[in-house]
């Protein structure tokens, strides 16, 4: 509809492109890089699997090791360390169907040390 | 930079479609924009890799519940939109966990919004877990109606009531929803923006009315995010 006493803008798409530079400059003001806040993955996990939010990937099904008996005494050793190399050391014992002490052992033999 | 997450355990709810928009909306607006896209469908990294669209968006597909956070740590982008797989998955709620604004899109099919129910619940949940860790913590989110009717045509009396229902139980949602229209399918299946549609003379439903519904929408989002950065990531 054109202004028939100047109170409106003659460009119909003015207040459009005026939202739409408000919007680029407000976009502006945000930085860039990953700042996601501390994050506690197995109790996350805990409180969505309480609604049904499970692990959807394939999990390989693990062949039954061999228990081998020592006659030293035994220490317990617990490593936190990523997923991802977590799954490549699990994967490894299954492929070789090793205890995870056995395959521990075996690549400290392979590398000497 | 936030980090916005689509989420609704209900397949079909409108999640990439409206994460594709958005996304490249911003894009075109000047940011910085990533898609992680974590559907096993890969609808949007197929948008990206096999059409031949300008944009600026960046699309990194194979996002898995593995790999999500190494992900997340290397962008350096303004916007980073979780496009998630529509399964109630760890994927999806450590999405949500690291999330600064969750969308729960929905149609106004009970099935829809039963699905979401259970997404907000484990929101509300999650939010309690990472507060342990930094009291200021907060998991904003919003529910948005997608495939509504345009404005003017008749509303569903299933749409009403389901609007009645998210007021009165207090839960958060868009002032704007995203109404079903052609133009929306055509950006996939042309492989292309809204804008670029009009520029290549594809007619296809209003695409005018189109741009102004995801403009509305992107306003409204952007309002509720702060751009202050938060703190550094560390895993524990």
């Amino acid at each position: 509809m054109s202004s028939k006493f100047g109170l409106m803008s003659d460009d119909p798409e003015t207040p459009q492109a005026d939202a739409q530079a408000a919007l680029t400059q407000r976009l502006s003001a945000f930085p860039s890089g990953t700042r996601p806040s501390p994050l506690a993955l197995r109790e996350v996990d805990a409180a969505a699997a309480a609604h049904g939010f499970v692990s959807r990937e394939q999990t390989v099904n693990r062949p039954r090791r061999r228990r081998i008996a020592t006659t030293e005494p035994t220490r317990h050793l617990a490593i936190r360390l990523p997923e991802s190399q977590y799954n490549r050391f699990v994967s490894y014992a299954d492929r070789l169907k090793l205890t995870y002490h056995d395959a521990l052992r075996q690549l400290l033999d392979q590398v000497g040390a | 930079m936030p980090i916005i997450a689509m989420s609704n355990p209900k397949g079909g709810a409108g999640k990439s479609t409206t994460a594709l928009l958005l996304a490249t909306y911003l894009a075109e607006r000047g940011a910085r924009v990533c898609v992680l896209d974590a559907d096993p469908n890969q609808p949007i990294l197929d948008w990206k890799e096999k059409g031949k669209t300008a944009s600026t968006l960046e699309v990194i597909g194979g996002v898995k519940e593995s790999n999500l956070l190494a992900y997340v740590e290397r962008l350096d982008h303004q916007f980073v939109i979780i496009d998630l797989e529509g399964t109630a998955s760890l994927l999806v709620s450590r999405a949500i966990a690291i999330s600064d604004f969750v969308i729960v899109p929905l149609q106004a099919s009970a099935v829809d919004v039963r699905q979401a129910g259970k997404a907000i619940r484990a929101i509300r949940d999650e939010e309690k877990v990472v507060q342990r860790y930094d009291a200021n913590r907060r998991i904003p989110y919003k529910v948005l109606l997608t495939r509504t009717p345009a404005p003017g045509a008749p509303v569903s009396s299933v749409q009403r009531q389901l609007e009645a229902e998210i007021t009165a139980a207090g839960i958060p949602r868009f002032r704007t929803s995203i109404a079903d229209r052609l133009a929306y399918k055509a950006v996939f299946v042309e492989r292309l923006t809204l804008t670029e549609l009009k520029d290549n003379g594809i007619k296809v439903g209003n695409l005018d009315a189109a741009y102004r519904n995801i403009h509305d929408f992107a306003t409204e989002l952007v309002e509720e995010l702060q751009p202050t950065p938060k703190e550094e990531h560390r895993e524990q």
